[in-house]
């Protein structure tokens, strides 16, 4: 289990790629983040969200905050239990899609956010971990 | 405590509330801040739909409200004005929020052979001004 | 009186006698007397003359064949026995030769007879040698004359107009028409037609008969050759009568190879008359007195005119009126073999407008390459390239002007920006991080003119601050409206591929919401840097000073103020 989730959202059909997106916008401008990366995580949210409907059918995105080093940043997890990605750097490759022609995903979304962390297994499932930090003005 | 969104937490926003507005020759859409995957591809029907009967030599997209354009939603406007300008009008985007363009750029989106304009004004004179230079030619 | 009779008669004898004796002395033939033996008894004076003997040499002496020339011999004793044996079946007449004293031929006709009761032979003797060299003479002229009917180049065939058959043909004859004499011979000049029309029988025969009646004709014709190939002729008929037949002389000469010469170079002639007429290029052809003697279907367009409206007439008709002069000036100078380089003259269309057309000309001389047979002249329509032109030089001085009147104050701006990246070079060198934040927040996005704002980029771009600038210039955009912003990075001292990478993503975000970015002050070594890094800059809009950006960001903006007027 991990500490600190402040909401989670099931995803179970395609409405709920909204509810996601929604979620993720309140958190964010809460928490200061500048219009432009709200915008940015949002998106990212979108896509992952997108893609556990796309791919895996269903699954979950919780969130929380992250404090640590004199840094504030937003952690999004997209969980699901779907056939997990065979081929990881296949899927990072700029254009790769096995669905709907949407191969933008990964590599783009990784642009959007600063940290990105996949944990998949070919069967069980597929993790994906984004952060954005606060900017420091 | 972990807050639980769910499905009865949706506002619904459907393709039906919104209007294509057709002024003199060229269609008029207004897109919402946050529309989902539905709505998108509902609107895009009711677009094609309405060149074909009214012949118009433009399409006018304004998504100053949009907050978040994400790849499927970008997909569809490409592929709108791809199917636009076939129908041998033009598509042109208007009034995009800089955040919203700062997003696409990093995700990679491409909008297809759609036109820009920072404004419906601009957009309008736009299509008028294509329209004569390829009656010209 | 037996005597007194006897007397008488021998008295009456001897006058006869010497009557024949006078006759025989006088007469114009050389006359013999030769004995039953062949032996020659009595000549006369012109025997002697004939064949060099004296009387004393041949009386009693030479016998009548040792006269005769060795081949004749043998005849002329057997003529000579025949005469006693059977004198009627002995000829009366006869040629021989004979042998002169000298050794010279005699051709003699001989008239030969018995003096009755006697076994004498009268022989008269007649020269024909001139008469024989006469004959040798015309039969030689013949061969000659029919060797040259057989060489001449041409057919002749003689053609008996009453009887419709050829009687005579030459060799050349039996080698055109691939048939031998004797084919020829008795069959008609009318055979042998190609068949075609119009080369049928009933024409030719229509051609023969005229020319039967006196009417010489000369007339083209086709036959067909044994070998069934059909062959153009050129035929001449005239008529002729010979031994007292009416003939027609055919010659025929085979023109196939004219012909062909012919067709081939009217073929040339209407490629090349095709390719003046519908050559895309106005093309014109006057003579030395400068009237026009050719048009083609380009001037036709050019000018409005037809062809047929100006052929003959001066060339001043194709001048504008106020122009006529000087450009037939202009032209006189042709005939005086001075060719044009490029030349612009005006031409007129018949609807008033002038068109400007830029000319080379050329003179052709007659063969001695002194006497003009015409100029020939080619245009090129240039009117709407000098209004554009004029159109372009017109909108520069328009740009230029409007760039003048605003040059003041864009100096005193660019100073005030210049000012203030010294300021902030300085600043930056000095002070804190802490300081730079403040530094970063206040990156200047002016709006320099209506639809145009400008960022100056100074410093090493990091990504915050990279980000962060994106978005100020966007926002900036989309709060004046501004169409173009102008990037500017002379105070950026180099660049990396990160930096790079941002430069071409803000570029693209402007142009997502509908602006157009140029890029300017990219010094050398950044633009190596670029090129390096595999930077495509291609279809971003770069110019090398921050007034050439601005000058280009006017003319976007113009462009787009004149689209909508």
């Amino acid at each position: 289990m991990i500490d600190g989730i402040r909401e989670e959202v099931a995803i179970i059909d395609e409405s709920d790629i909204i509810l996601v997106r929604k979620t993720v916008r309140e958190a964010a401008t809460k928490f200061n983040y500048s219009l432009t990366d709200v915008t940015r995580i949002v998106t990212a949210a979108s896509e992952l969200a997108r893609n556990i409907f796309l791919y895996a059918g269903s699954g979950v995105m919780r969130w929380r905050l992250l404090e640590g080093n004199g840094a504030k940043g937003m952690e999004l997890i997209f969980e699901d239990r779907g056939p997990g990605i065979t081929d990881l750097e296949q899927a990072f490759q700029e254009g790769y899609s096995t669905s709907g022609g949407l191969g933008l995903g990964l590599p783009g979304t990784q642009r959007l956010m600063d940290e990105m962390e996949i944990d998949t297994r070919v069967g069980v499932g597929t993790t994906v971990v984004v952060r954005k930090w606060q900017r420091r003005y | 405590m972990i807050e639980q969104r769910h499905l009865k937490g949706r506002e619904p926003i459907t393709g039906e509330s919104i209007s294509v507005i057709k002024i003199r020759d060229v269609l008029l859409v207004a897109m919402p801040p946050d529309p989902d995957d539905t709505t998108i591809t509902i609107l895009q029907e009711k677009v094609l739909a309405a060149i074909e009967r009214y012949q118009v030599k433009g399409l006018v997209l304004d998504i100053s409200a949009v907050q978040t354009l994400d790849s499927f939603f970008a997909r569809v406007v490409a592929e709108t004005a791809q199917m636009v300008v076939l129908m041998g009008a033009q598509t042109v985007i208007a009034g995009m929020q800089p955040s919203v363009a700062i997003t696409a750029t990093q995700l990679g989106l491409t909008l297809g052979g759609a036109l820009t304009a920072l404004n419906v004004d601009l957009a309008l004179e736009i299509v008028s001004d294509a329209f004569q230079r390829r009656q010209r030619s | 009186m037996q005597s007194g009779d006897e007397r008488q008669n021998r008295e009456e004898v001897l006058k006869e006698l010497q009557e024949y004796r006078t006759i025989f002395e006088i007469s114009g033939s050389s006359i013999a007397i030769a004995a039953d033996d062949g032996t020659i008894n009595r000549v006369n004076a012109e025997f002697v003359k004939l064949f060099g003997y004296s009387k004393e040499e041949v009386e009693g002496r030479k016998k009548w064949s040792e006269l005769c020339a060795a081949e004749d011999r043998d005849r002329i004793n057997h003529y000579h026995q025949l005469r006693r044996s059977n004198p009627d079946s002995a000829p009366h007449n006869y040629e021989a030769r004979f042998i002169h004293k000298n050794g010279g031929l005699i051709h003699a006709y001989i008239t030969a007879g018995l003096i009755p009761k006697t076994q004498e032979s009268v022989l008269a003797v007649i020269d024909i040698s001139n008469l024989k060299k006469a004959e040798e003479t015309a039969r030689v002229s013949e061969r000659s004359y029919r060797q040259i009917f057989n060489s001449v180049n041409d057919a002749i065939i003689v053609h008996d107009a009453a009887r419709e058959i050829i009687v005579d043909a030459n060799t050349k004859a039996s080698e055109m028409f691939g048939y031998t004499l004797e084919e020829i011979k008795n069959t008609s000049l009318k055979d042998r037609v190609a068949g075609k029309h119009p080369y049928s029988e009933a024409i030719l025969r229509d051609f023969i008969n005229k020319a039967a009646k006196g009417a010489p004709q000369v007339f083209e014709w086709l036959y067909r050759h044994k070998d069934g190939r059909t062959f153009s002729t050129e035929i001449s008929l005239k008529d002729a009568v010979i031994s007292g037949d009416q003939l027609v002389l055919a010659i025929i000469r085979d023109i196939t190879e004219r012909k062909r010469a012919e067709e081939a170079f009217r073929e040339t002639n209407a490629y090349l008359e095709n390719l003046l007429n519908y050559a895309n290029a106005p093309i014109i052809v006057w003579d030395p007195d400068y009237n026009i003697t050719r048009f083609n279907r380009a001037f036709e367009r050019l000018t409005g005119y037809r062809a047929d409206e100006v052929l003959g007439k001066s060339l001043e008709i194709l001048f504008p009126d106020d122009k006529k002069e000087d450009s037939m000036g202009l032209i006189r100078r042709t005939a005086s073999g001075e060719r044009w380089e490029v030349v612009e003259i005006a031409i007129a269309h018949v609807d008033q407008t002038v068109r400007t057309v830029l000319w080379n000309s050329a003179t052709l001389f007659a063969p001695d390459g002194t006497t003009v047979v015409a100029t020939i002249a080619q245009g090129q329509d240039i009117t709407a390239r000098k209004r554009a032109e004029e159109e372009l030089r017109q909108s520069h001085e328009k740009l230029e002007s409007r760039v003048r009147e605003r040059t003041a104050e864009l100096e005193k701006l660019n100073e005030a920006l210049r000012g203030e990246i010294e300021e902030r070079k300085r600043a930056e060198e000095i002070i804190s991080r802490q300081a730079q934040e403040i530094l970063e927040v206040s990156t200047p996005v002016i709006q320099i003119w209506e639809g145009i704002v400008s960022v100056p980029l100074i410093g090493t771009l990091d990504s915050m601050r990279a980000q962060q600038l994106m978005e100020q210039l966007l926002q900036r955009i989309v709060e004046t409206g501004s169409a173009v912003a102008l990037l500017d990075v002379t105070g950026v001292p180099a660049i990396d591929s990160k930096t790079a990478r941002y430069l071409i993503e803000t570029i693209s975000a402007v142009r997502l919401l509908g602006a157009e970015v140029v890029l300017t002050g990219i010094r050398p070594a950044i633009a190596r840097t670029l090129a390096q890094l595999g930077v495509d800059l291609s279809n971003v809009n770069t110019r090398s000073s921050f007034s050439a950006g601005l000058l280009f960001a006017l003319t976007l903006l113009k462009l787009r103020v004149v689209s909508h007027d």
